[in-house]
């Protein structure tokens, strides 16, 4: 089904205006914790999940943890989840693309701010040299700092971010324009908790810059074509003294062009090199063996990814459109080397004129990965190969009466070689770097069925429901076993109204199944244990957002939006704690019940100011 | 006003583009402590080693050990108010280290802290605690031995030997409970040529190495520092006052008045002589424990429980 678009991205409960934290409201995507941005994608693990902004490869897209996107909202023209099958022009990931483009620029002067709670943010474009040219700037500050500052606090929150872009049209068939844009996040201990007066001792800190200058030709015939070229710095800091930072330069150039009336070609090429220089964990500074790993991730060394991919829109008909494609790429990393080929496939057949029939279907391919992707950390050497899958899916889309349209699919995922830790293992994330189940590789399937059904959001009630139905496995060391993330039945439902008068009030129901939990064996004979649930609760919640909009002249507005994430406080059950006793052979001793282990509530409530013209 | 505008926008990005700090963490280091035992309790006492010509050959110990030790102050002085103990200074990060484990010191355990802040850490120790929910069998235990510490009353050693005389054999099998055995030995110190040296100074990059030692002969002294082993009055303790089943156990001593121990001074660390054999030798598991090669541990004035 199609993308959301930007008014229906603004409208929906518990997503803050933000195109790329609605994304989880798709079928398909199954939640890690409740209100974190970090999902599986049909069953794809989140650092399998590539980000894209107008082609550029990006390492998030959201400030950490429960913060925001890192791209203006009204910056952003689309975002999409390709959930598998995906054209050819996205690659070197084996889960799903979450692609973003940004606006074209405008001819008038344009504006928007917005204050909430905890940060705010602006955007200002205004064309120039007489409308060929426009200039865009953005941005995004926190005051958490500053807030934790007040409150005595010695910890120190802080994220923001900015984009800016020129655009010039050099002809009338030719455009170069500049984007740039960044995200910077810190977590730090200072004050009493400093290790030298005055200091700070940082915890978690990562930034993102690019820069991408582009060159953008009208064709002939109706085609399109894009030469750009791109720097970037992505630096990560985490405490014990490790950082990693990555020189990102790239170059591509992309074709759109018509062959004749029923087929268009699409084809690019481009080259990435990562320029890592790292500060791994010291000797002694950690467990021997953590040390000896942690310096398989940070590692100073250059990576690179060279490739080409083409794919064909035949549409012999109104009624069917046919996708073939195929991308090449060679991977490099410190003097290691592959390659891969991935064809792709994606057909569309109009049934009726109501009735949809579409499938999709494709290799890809990834380097390895680290569980959470962070900037300029990943695992160094290709160490155990590429990860691949090969993913299907298929179904029907209905148009139905009262504006309603409805979807219906199943997919197919086989993972090969892939580094999933966090489905592979039932430990926490800050433990899993510490284990050799970093490094693990597994095989993997999901199965599922989607539903979504939505209503267009121009009704006065409005509304979507997403459902899906999955099982998710992995295999590792000989043995197959449930993913640590699958959760058979995840369900999304929004309802908004238009109330009148500028008032729009809208709910969301998230409600999802529990992971599988294992058991734990006894380390030895006299060790007794209890068996927890063989999953966690469901979880539930629900979350609201209640805007009053007051229309000023023909594009001015000014509204003020109560919103909450998690209305209902709801706590998430994220495993059990089992106590084990000893006991002597032969006595019959009973272990204390398993104890849920829960987090939370994890709620955000935001009360913001927003306006524009 | 628009390129007023355009120079504040500039500012604002300047500032959102600001770049990730430095960070003032200061380097780490690590100190490995390695427990074992002391030749004697390796290799046993013979005749000329105790005072009245018996032979002790130490056949099973085993300690409940739940962790070492390392802070900025000693026991004592955590107590003093105002006294502010950094919660980063002396602790570590590291988790590889092996703890809550029961183990036989003969067969050693090592636990390591790695990813420790550099400074001085004046007080090492270690703490003996019953198996609980982490314990695992080490070096030279097994399951069944875990088990056998945990049952009720939970203790926190096991000691056996076998002692012979002129023909005469008594087995040794005492059992050291979690309540009234010292369990957190502190101050772990070592004399050198200038002085005692305390505790451990971290170094950053760098791995210290440092030892402790089960002494058994600590248990067969007459006083806390007295130079005599003797095991007469262990056999009394059987013969006279316990079962005289040849198996001396903590209820033959804690059958004996420390008044009617006789061949040695015998007192507690407090000068007094009340109470009983039984008291004496759980104390002298507190003065059990050595420190590099010639140093020592003393038991914490609040472990005793």
């Amino acid at each position: 089904m199609r993308a959301l678009g930007p008014a229906e991205v603004r409208t929906l409960p518990g997503a803050f205006g933000d195109p790329f934290r609605a994304l989880d409201v798709a079928s398909g995507v199954t939640p890690i914790l409740s209100g974190f941005p970090y999902f599986y994608v049909r069953g794809a693990p989140p650092a399998n999940v590539g980000y894209f902004l107008d082609g550029v490869r990006v390492p998030y897209l959201f400030h950490f943890g429960l913060g925001p996107g890192v791209i203006h909202p009204e910056l952003v023209a689309t975002t999409e989840l390709h959930k598998g099958g995906y054209p050819a022009a996205y690659g070197r990931y084996a889960g799903g693309i979450v692609s973003g483009t940004t606006t074209a620029p405008r001819d008038r002067v344009r504006g928007s701010a917005l204050v909430r709670a905890f940060d705010a943010g602006a955007l200002a474009e205004a064309p120039f040299a007489d409308g060929k040219g426009s200039a865009l700037v953005a941005g995004r500050y926190s005051y958490t700092a500053a807030l934790f500052s007040l409150l005595q606090s010695d910890t120190e929150l802080d994220y923001r971010d900015y984009q800016a872009r020129v655009s010039y049209a050099l002809s009338p068939r030719d455009t170069v324009s500049l984007l740039g844009f960044g995200a910077y996040d810190l977590a730090a201990e200072r004050g009493d908790r400093a290790p030298v007066p005055g200091g700070r001792r940082v915890l978690f800190a990562s930034e993102f810059h690019r820069a991408d200058l582009r060159w953008d030709r009208r064709l002939a015939g109706g085609g399109r074509a894009r030469v750009a070229a791109t720097v970037g710095l992505d630096r990560t800091r985490v405490e014990a003294r490790r950082f990693a930072s990555d020189v990102v330069t790239g170059a591509r150039a992309e074709l759109e062009q018509p062959l004749s009336d029923i087929a268009t070609l699409r084809a690019g090429a481009d080259v990435w090199i990562d320029a890592y220089a790292s500060d791994p964990l010291e000797r002694f500074a950690d467990d021997d063996d953590v040390v000896l790993r942690q310096q398989k991730v940070f590692a100073t060394r250059v990576d690179f990814a060279t490739g080409a991919r083409a794919d064909v829109v035949v549409r012999p008909t109104r009624e069917l459109e046919v996708v073939p494609g195929v991308r090449a790429d060679v991977y490099g990393s410190a003097g290691e080397r592959a390659f891969a080929v991935d064809p792709r496939l994606a057909g569309r057949v109009a049934v009726t004129k109501g009735l949809r029939i579409v499938h999709a279907y494709g290799l890809a391919s990834q380097p390895p990965s680290s569980p959470v992707a962070l900037p300029a950390v990943s695992i160094a050497r290709l160490e155990g190969g590429l990860q691949r899958a090969f993913q299907t899916s298929a179904g029907v889309e209905v148009d139905l009466p009262y504006d309603l349209t409805a979807g219906a699919g199943v997919f197919h995922n086989a993972f090969w070689s892939m580094n999933d830790a966090l489905g592979s293992s039932q430990r926490e994330l800050l433990e899993i770097e510490r284990n050799q189940e970093l490094f693990d590789k597994s095989q993997g399937s999901a199965l599922g069925l989607e539903l979504e059904v939505r209503r267009k959001l121009s009704k006065r009630v409005t509304g979507l429901a997403s459902y899906t139905l999955s099982r998710s496995t992995r295999a590792l060391n000989g043995r197959r076993f449930l993913a640590a993330f699958d959760r058979p039945h995840v369900l999304n439902a929004v309802l908004s109204v238009d109330l009148g008068r500028g008032f729009r009030a809208g709910t969301r129901v998230v409600a999802y199944s529990g992971v599988p939990v294992s058991t734990v064996a006894p380390r030895f004979a006299e060790e007794r244990i209890a068996t927890p649930p063989s999953r966690t609760p469901t979880f539930v919640r629900l979350d609201v957002r209640l805007e009053k909009r007051w229309r000023i002249g023909q594009t001015g507005y000014i509204s003020v939006v109560a919103e909450g994430l998690n209305a209902t406080l709801s706590r998430e059950v994220t495993g059990y704690l089992c106590a084990p006793v000893i006991a002597r052979a032969g006595s019959t001793v009973t272990p204390p019940a398993c104890v849920a282990d829960a987090v939370g509530p994890i709620a955000v409530p935001s009360l913001g100011v927003s306006g524009g013209f | 006003m628009v390129r007023r505008l355009g120079f504040g926008c500039v500012a604002l990005l300047a500032a959102a583009a600001a770049c990730i700090p430095d960070d003032d963490a200061p380097r780490l280091g690590s100190v490995a402590f390695t427990f074992g035992a002391s030749r004697l309790t390796t290799a046993g006492f013979n005749a000329r080693t105790m005072a009245d010509g018996w032979t002790v050959t130490v056949t099973r110990v085993l300690l409940s050990y739940d962790s070492v030790t390392v802070s900025e102050t000693t026991d004592g002085d955590a107590s003093i108010p105002g006294l502010v103990i950094s919660d980063r200074k002396c602790a570590y990060r590291g988790r590889g280290a092996r703890r809550h484990v029961v183990f036989d010191p003969r067969f050693g355990n090592l636990q390591t802290l790695n990813g420790m802040e550099p400074g001085e850490c004046p007080d090492v120790g270690f703490v003996l605690e019953a198996p609980g929910v982490d314990t695992e069998p080490g070096l030279g235990a097994t399951g069944a031995d875990v088990a056998e510490l945990a049952a009720d009353p939970p203790a926190v050693a096991l000691f056996e030997a076998r002692a012979s005389r002129r023909g005469k054999s008594v087995e040794v099998k005492l059992r050291f409970d979690r309540a009234r055995s010292p369990s957190a030995f502190t101050a772990c110190q070592v004399a050198t040529g200038v002085g005692l040296s305390r505790g451990v100074v971290v170094r950053a990059g760098e791995r210290q190495q440092l030892s402790f030692q089960f002494l058994a002969e600590s248990l067969f002294r007459d006083d806390i520092g007295g130079a005599f082993l003797r095991f007469d009055p262990w056999e009394r303790a059987d013969v006279s006052f316990g079962d005289g089943d040849g198996v001396v156990t903590m209820s033959d001593l804690d059958a004996v008045p420390l008044t009617a121990v006789r061949g040695g001074p015998y007192t507690l660390a407090s000068g007094s002589r009340r109470g009983t054999f039984g008291d004496f030798v759980r104390q002298q598991l507190g003065y059990a424990f050595g420190y590099l090669d010639t140093g020592f541990c003393s038991p914490s004035a609040s472990a005793s429980r």
